[in-house]
């Protein structure tokens, strides 16, 4: 039988790439990031995850492509680009296209590229099982210190919330991978928002009063971890509140209290400011920054542990 | 209710919580240059929430020129990047209070622009002469006192010429602030690389079982640069390096290097354990300072080509100045760790190359297996490079190739850098946020300030008494020849 890959030369061509692409001194790989995609999508992946990365982490990207025709095959690149200080901070790319065969998924066809000892991320972005369902992502599972993904491509896949959040619970969370989702992540910023307007003694102290919030925004899934987020830790403090969630251009909360007409806006508006409102006071303005993919990429291959609150919401269901 | 439950969680966010942040002397360089792209950082970044920034100072500024010249202070295409809209959210937020140092009219204001916000930092930006004044008039005001929310200080260097003048500004500090609410910047310790000594150190097992006198031969700790006084003549011929460099920044370096692991990272526990070395700094007389020191001075030369002037013919210099550019000095700590083991320090102006590291230099095998001739300089080292090009790098003696059992050193590197390729925070921005956060690990105590100046000020009373010439060495060099005699046998300066 032929053999897929000579994994010898693999590394060798490797070498020699990276060697040719930097004109100075490299960085050492700090991690693996291993790419489960269909074909389609690996340029959004690589306009919208790995350029950003680029100059900044050197990395071992292992990108297995699925939806080929024809046999599965392996080719290498590399590419640098120079840090602040001039040094060359490097991809190492192997590129599995996996065809009918389907020999590109199975683990013996990419492990062997892992490089020991450096942490191994998986970004998930195909078609997540079912419980039960064989599927490459069990091994995967295995190899992986960190899940990614990206909610909002399986719920525009067609997924619905609740099939998302049940299959990422069974299929990631209550096997103890630490998982961060694009779509949990992005709503960072306006949590802490959220966050920094009770900080405010006046408006910490009407919590308890809280009886009513709906959370409006452009996505469902959005909505629905923003709504779980808060239900979450105003149960823990010992609230039960009414929620209610509206499609709407950009994420917004308001939330209503008992023995009070006025209710707390928190809304962001499209130039990034967040501002909160209460009646007709604006009690605080402030800019969010909203990172972009690359930029959560960025900052979640330094973390080797997800989100615990993310777990948490997703145990909750 | 105290606790907000929605901070629950999301505690990996640093940030400061409603304050009012008021620089005095705020029309100077450093607003300009550190503090206020520091603060407009931070802001841009999420890292303020409720806040305001007050400019006090002499100048007949309106509020309105002040919003104007922060503006023009904050044009870099970094700082646009985050849009217009946060930069006039950000400019909104500031007032200015327009008075003399020495009127109690202007400090009365300070009450009122603070009411709605629970914290407020005091920030000296002016020249260490008005400490004094400012802290006085503060204090008087009842300005110092919290009144439901943290007060702090934050004092830039120079603390001090010598242990007398340090006490002074501590005395007056402490007459109206409590020592928590005291913040004395060393930007050095903002900077990431030093700050990577803790993580080195302390992060990994390995280097503590071998980090002392029984396997250390001699620690060398050299910050060169290769700049002159570039117009400081004025300033620089009050301080001097000892002042300059070794009081401060080079000591820390000392500290972090030596100091024993601290049984957490809380601000006290860390800087007890750097006071302790500088209390065990071995005292070097005034009558031993030409046994432990040497001073120089640079005289004319090139620099990467080019001709500079000595350090005499410096505008703002004496042409029989004193003053020192280069200083080295042999100490010893009188700990159960380092007993006997030489510590080497020197900095110094006009030299080779701009650089700073530790090197610490092990103790030769017990044993000698292999024929000292084959060794090839010897010993194993730690290099530790704070700057350029931040990283460690093992010097260990391998086999070169062939039919005998000769040996040569070799570098195992590791740049730090390696991992990040992107730039760290400015040293402001993280000295900045941590004052208001009320993180002071990074910031010098009291005791800590007072120990060094201990040991500096014998050494400088010394060099009072000390009749001979200063030294003059050619720029681009190592300094001057004779801080080779500093040396124990067997031991060179690093190469710069």
């Amino acid at each position: 039988m032929k053999a897929l890959f000579d994994p010898e030369k693999i590394e060798r061509d490797l070498r020699l790439l990276e060697r040719e692409y930097s004109l100075t001194e490299t960085r050492t790989v700090l991690f693996n990031l291993v790419i489960f995609a269909n074909q389609e999508d690996m340029s959004t992946i690589e306009e919208n995850l790995l350029i950003p990365l680029l100059g900044k982490r050197a990395v071992r990207i292992i990108r297995i492509s699925l939806g080929h025709v024809g046999e599965t095959t392996v080719s290498v690149s590399a590419r640098c680009a120079p840090d602040r200080e001039d040094m060359g901070v490097c991809f190492q790319e192997i590129l599995i296209e996996n065809g009918q065969d389907n020999a590109g998924v199975a683990p013996g066809s990419w492990s062997a590229f892992l490089i020991r000892d450096l942490p191994v991320y998986v970004l998930w972005h195909t078609a997540l099982p079912e419980e039960g369902e064989s599927s490459p992502l069990a091994f995967a599972r295995e190899q992986a210190d960190k899940f990614f993904l990206d909610g909002e491509f399986f719920f525009a896949n067609g997924l619905s919330v609740k099939d998302y959040v049940h299959r990422v619970r069974k299929q990631l969370i209550d096997p103890g991978v630490q998982v961060t989702d694009f779509a949990w992540e992005r709503l960072r910023p306006f949590r802490i928002f959220t966050a920094q307007v009770f900080d405010q003694k006046t408006l910490l102290d009407l919590l308890p009063y809280v009886s009513s919030f709906e959370v409006s925004g452009p996505s469902e899934l959005s909505r629905w971890y923003y709504t779980a987020w808060i239900c979450t830790v105003l149960e823990d403090a010992g609230w039960k509140v009414r929620s209610a969630s509206k499609e709407g251009r950009e994420i917004r909360l308001e939330l209503r209290f008992r023995d009070s007409s006025e209710p707390l806006l928190l809304e962001v508006d499209s130039e990034g400011m967040g501002r909160a409102i209460f009646g007709k006071e604006e009690v605080l303005t402030r800019p969010l920054k909203v990172p972009s993919d690359g930029g959560i990429l960025l900052e979640q291959v330094d973390i080797p542990i997800a989100d615990p609150m993310y777990r948490r919401i997703l145990q909750g269901v | 209710m105290d606790f907000n439950p929605f901070r629950s969680g999301l505690s990996a966010s640093r940030e400061a919580q409603s304050f009012v942040f008021i620089i005095f002397g705020v029309t100077g360089d450093l607003t300009r240059k550190k503090l206020m792209p520091a603060l407009f950082s931070l802001y841009a970044k999420g890292h303020l929430n409720r806040f305001k920034i007050v400019g006090f100072a002499r100048r007949p500024w309106t509020q309105e020129f002040f919003r104007s010249e922060a503006e023009k202070m904050l044009q870099k295409p970094e700082w646009l990047a985050y849009g217009k809209e946060t930069l006039h959210a950000f400019l909104k937020t500031l007032e200015y209070i327009q008075s003399p140092f020495e009127d109690p009219g202007g400090y009365r204001q300070i009450d009122s622009v603070c009411e709605g916000f629970a914290h407020r930092i005091y920030y000296l930006a002016t020249p260490p002469e008005s400490y004094g004044t400012i802290i006085q008039h503060l204090g008087e005001n009842g300005l110092t006192r919290e009144k439901g929310g943290h007060t702090r200080i934050v004092v830039e260097k120079p603390f001090g010429r010598d242990l007398s003048t340090a006490r002074k500004l501590n005395d007056q500090l402490s007459q109206f602030f409590r020592e928590d609410q005291i913040y004395r910047i060393d930007h050095y310790l903002g900077k990431e690389t030093v700050q990577n000594l803790i993580l080195l150190r302390f992060g990994n097992g390995i280097f503590e079982p071998v980090w002392n006198h029984r396997y250390i031969h001699h620690i060398q700790i050299t910050v060169a640069e290769k700049i002159g006084v570039e117009g400081r003549g004025n300033y620089y011929e009050t301080a001097g390096a000892l002042r300059d460099m070794v009081q401060n920044h080079m000591f820390q370096l000392l500290c972090l290097t030596t100091m024993e692991p601290p049984n957490d990272l809380s601000p006290d526990t860390i800087r007890t354990e750097k006071v302790k070395i500088l209390k065990s700094l071995r005292p070097i007389s005034f009558r031993e300072t030409s046994l432990y020191t040497v001073r120089g001075q640079y005289a004319a030369g090139y620099m990467d080509g080019v001709p500079v002037p000595a350090y005499r013919e410096e505008p703002g210099v004496a042409p029989d100045s004193r003053t020192e550019t280069f200083v080295a000095l042999k100490v010893f700590l009188d700990t159960w760790r380092w007993s006997g083991v030489p510590i080497y320090l020197r900095t110094g102006k006009r030299l080779a190359r701009r650089m700073s590291e530790i090197a610490v230099r092990f103790k030769a095998p017990p044993l000698e297996l292999f024929p000292r001739a084959w060794v090839y300089s010897g010993q194993n080292a730690l290099i530790i490079r704070i700057q350029p090009n931040e990283g460690i790098s093992l010097i260990m003696n391998a086999k070169i190739p062939g039919y005998t059992l000769n040996m040569r050193p070799v570098n195992m590197d590791f740049s730090y850098g390696s991992a990040f390729g992107e730039s760290p925070p400015e040293a402001y921005e993280r000295l900045i946020l941590d004052a208001l956060v009320g993180d002071s690990t990074l910031y010098t105590r009291r005791d800590e300030i007072e120990a060094s100046w201990t040991f500096i000020t014998r050494i400088l009373k010394g060099w009072e008494e000390d009749p001979s010439p200063i030294p003059q060495y050619v720029p681009g060099g190592s300094g001057p020849e004779e801080a080779k005699s500093l040396l124990e046998p067997n031991t060179r300066w690093r190469k710069l």
